[in-house]
């Protein structure tokens, strides 16, 4: 399973990104996806803050393994992973990606812009009980 | 993103916010809560108790009120919140209840 949206330069399209992953993913179950749908609003949330320019957003599915790309078409350079002191207010974005997340990375993969993505992985579903004979 | 002053004395307001916290709507929160923050209140307790969704938003937001208000607690956040707080390292600056 693979589906793409495009979405524009706007703080809406963060609340936007995540109604259309918590959508194609409404078939897994709520911890998975309320994990999802938290890592793209911090992803979406990036690149509003930190480029000048509209996002895709590609999620795939393969077994139980959920992978979510964010690419942008801004020459901005690489996102850094902050280490905030508890009094600072920001910077956390990409280390709650990477407390939460299985992987993730960045990759540019044309002149222009950059992917940012993670993966988290369903749990196995749990097998029925024996019956008793 | 609803909010709504549960109480306040003078020692201490009490808010509660429901529906979702992300960078569309954590202004109004920040601008609805600033008059309380002029009264100078010991203790500032936030109810997420319905609060559907945060991000690092909001997290940003409470960070720097704990800058400002001595005692902010934030009460009764879902799990994936409080894993989030406490994985940040935060849950002291944030003083989660219960």
């Amino acid at each position: 399973m693979r589906e793409t949206r495009s979405f524009p330069e706007q703080p809406e399209s963060v609340t936007a990104a995540r109604r259309f992953a918590t959508g194609v993913l409404r078939h897994l179950s709520p911890e998975v996806t309320a994990t999802v749908e938290l890592l793209v609003s911090e992803l979406a949330t990036n690149c509003i803050r930190h480029t000048d320019s509209a996002f895709d957003l590609t999620i795939i599915q393969a077994g139980r393994e959920i992978r979510v790309e964010a690419t942008d078409y801004d020459d901005a350079g690489k996102p850094t992973m902050r280490s905030p002191k508890p009094a600072d207010p920001s910077g956390r974005g990409l280390r709650i990606v990477d407390a939460l997340a299985a992987a993730w990375g960045v990759e540019h993969r044309s002149a222009h812009g950059k992917t940012v993505w993670f993966t988290v992985v369903a749990p196995a579903p749990e097998r029925a009980p024996q019956l008793a004979r | 993103m609803t909010f709504e002053l549960v109480s306040a004395d003078e020692d201490a307001a009490v808010v509660k916010v429901t529906g979702e916290l992300d960078i569309t709507t954590i202004g109004d929160l920040e601008e609805a809560v600033q008059p309380i923050l002029e009264r100078g209140p010991q203790r500032l307790v936030i109810d997420v108790s319905s609060l559907r969704f945060a991000d690092s938003s909001a997290i940003a937001l409470w960070v720097k009120w704990s800058t400002i208000v001595r005692g902010l607690e934030i009460h009764d956040p879902q799990p994936l919140l409080r894993r989030v707080i406490d994985s940040m390292g935060l849950a002291q600056t944030l003083q989660v209840t219960p």
